[in-house]
């Protein structure tokens, strides 16, 4: 009798099947998405709980039987003590390359009740990565409950730019001037503008912000990086080019990223392949910006005629 | 409609809670009106009332490529929970809405990324000059403008499009129109 296979996601077979020998993917970030957020609004002793789980179950069950795998930290947001307890237990194992937030949040997230796990992740060089998802006990818009999954999706979009904005506005980037966040699945192509508006409104209203040393672009461009699935996709691909170029920066911090098991899994081979990008950058996008962001060894020589 | 900067509802003003500064919240108006076309293009609005035209007011408008380029991706995959919505999302905007130009998305440091930002949303078609008096006042009006634009772009974002959408050139009075 053949093997059962669970859900995709949630069996190493299968995730090698499907994803990992299909192409030739060197290291793999696991991002679990196990809803301590939503948990840790009401239970934080039970949201800690089922974080500590979770990271202990990824690193037996995933990371000690594949070694192309890393993982994220999940950590109960809401309750900030036992959020950095969970950065301080995990964050010695370096199979953990980032601390791991989904994108809806209590508050915005440049708020200083999150600043401790900030600090934490800072403390130990690891990025924070922001995951589309989560639940922070709000509408899912700015403007009301939207009626639509189409609306919830598309529209998360927004909620990346809202924690840009309060991150920025907040000071955290220049308390601490290694943070590195990674901003996943919320597109990359809004950027721009986004830069554009907060420099104008800075120049407006600095006085409210004076702990900021620096325009809202810079602090942009140093400290954030952005994944490509659900890369925008405008009908001539050359927008997209066009728009790299305007943003050099973010030659150096888009990462590929698939998005698997989800329905809108992109597939390496099928990523942005029509943009027209150098050879060079391509390869930044799909592994050096990673590797250097989450300090991925190099293929050993010995390896290179397998 | 105009669906001018501002208002309460109750709810924070971002998806995410309460922000901090005044300032978020200014930044933050772009996106509560890409939220609104989202809506108002979900839920069929202008299916119903086709008709029905719409200016954003004051809250900016070169996020409208990337916005689109993603709500139109989003709707090549999800249209089957919204069979209503029987175009691309970007071809309603292009149809039904405008929007007004704001200091805010021209950046003099930036001029070919502004270019290429209107290249990508029809050019001049979908702006309208607006003043932001008495808030946020121009000091000349060919400020508000793009610097690349011609001189007939400039004429249609001063007046050729407010013009033809406000339907300005009609008899004018109560009971004058139809």
């Amino acid at each position: 009798m053949a093997a059962r296979r669970r859900a995709p996601g949630s069996d190493l077979d299968f995730l090698r099947e499907q994803l990992l020998d299909r192409w030739p993917i060197e290291y793999a970030v696991l991002g679990p998405i196990v809803r301590a957020d939503q948990a840790g609004m009401r239970n934080a002793d039970y949201a800690a709980a089922l974080c500590r789980a979770t990271n202990d179950w990824t690193a037996r069950e995933w990371l000690d039987s594949d070694p192309r795998l890393r993982s994220s930290i999940v950590v109960p947001v809401e309750d900030t003590a036992y959020a950095v307890a969970e950065v301080e237990r995990v964050a010695p194992d370096p199979r953990f390359v980032q601390v791991y937030m989904q994108i809806k949040t209590a508050l915005p997230m440049g708020n200083r009740k999150y600043w401790p796990i900030y600090e934490a992740a800072a403390h130990h060089g690891l990025p924070v990565g922001v995951h589309f998802g989560g639940v922070g006990g709000h509408p899912s818009t700015a403007a009301g409950w939207a009626s639509f999954y189409l609306e919830d999706h598309a529209g998360n979009a927004q909620s990346f730019q809202t924690q840009l904005t309060s991150l920025v506005f907040s000071g955290i980037l220049d308390r601490l001037p290694n943070l590195r966040i990674v901003l996943i699945e919320g597109g990359v192509a809004w950027v721009q503008s986004l830069a554009w508006r907060m420099d104008r409104a800075f120049e407006r209203m600095h006085d409210e912000v004076p702990h900021l040393t620096r325009r809202p672009s810079e602090y942009v461009a140093e400290h954030f990086w952005f994944t490509t699935q659900p890369v925008e996709e405008p009908p001539d691909p050359r927008s997209l080019s066009r728009l790299f170029a305007d943003v050099p920066a973010l030659r150096d911090r888009v990462m590929y990223s698939s998005d698997y098991p989800h329905w809108d899994f992109d597939a390496p081979d099928q990523v942005m392949r029509t943009v027209p990008m150098s050879a060079t950058d391509r390869a930044k996008m799909m592994s050096e910006n990673a590797r250097a962001l989450y300090r991925l060894p190099a293929p050993a020589p010995a390896d290179a005629g397998e | 409609m105009s669906l001018q900067y501002g208002g309460l509802t109750g709810n924070p003003p971002t998806a995410v809670g309460w922000p901090t500064y005044l300032v978020e919240e200014w930044v933050g108006m772009a996106t509560v009106a890409q939220s609104q076309i989202m809506s108002m293009i979900a839920e069929g609005v202008f299916d119903r009332f086709r008709d029905l035209r719409a200016v954003v007011v004051e809250a900016g408008f070169s996020w409208l490529p990337a916005f689109l380029w993603r709500f139109d991706k989003n709707w090549k995959g999800l249209r089957r929970e919204v069979p209503w919505v029987r175009r691309a999302p970007s071809e309603y905007v292009r149809e039904h809405f405008r929007f007004t130009v704001g200091p805010a998305d021209l950046q003099p440091g930036e001029p070919a990324a502004l270019q290429h930002v209107i290249d990508d949303m029809w050019g001049a078609d979908l702006l309208l000059f607006g003043s932001g008096y008495p808030h946020d006042v121009v000091a000349r009006p060919r400020d508000a403008v793009p610097g690349h634009f011609s001189d007939p772009e400039v004429e249609q974002v001063m007046s050729g499009n407010a013009r033809a959408f406000y339907r300005l050139d009609e008899p004018a009075g109560i009971g004058g129109r139809r």
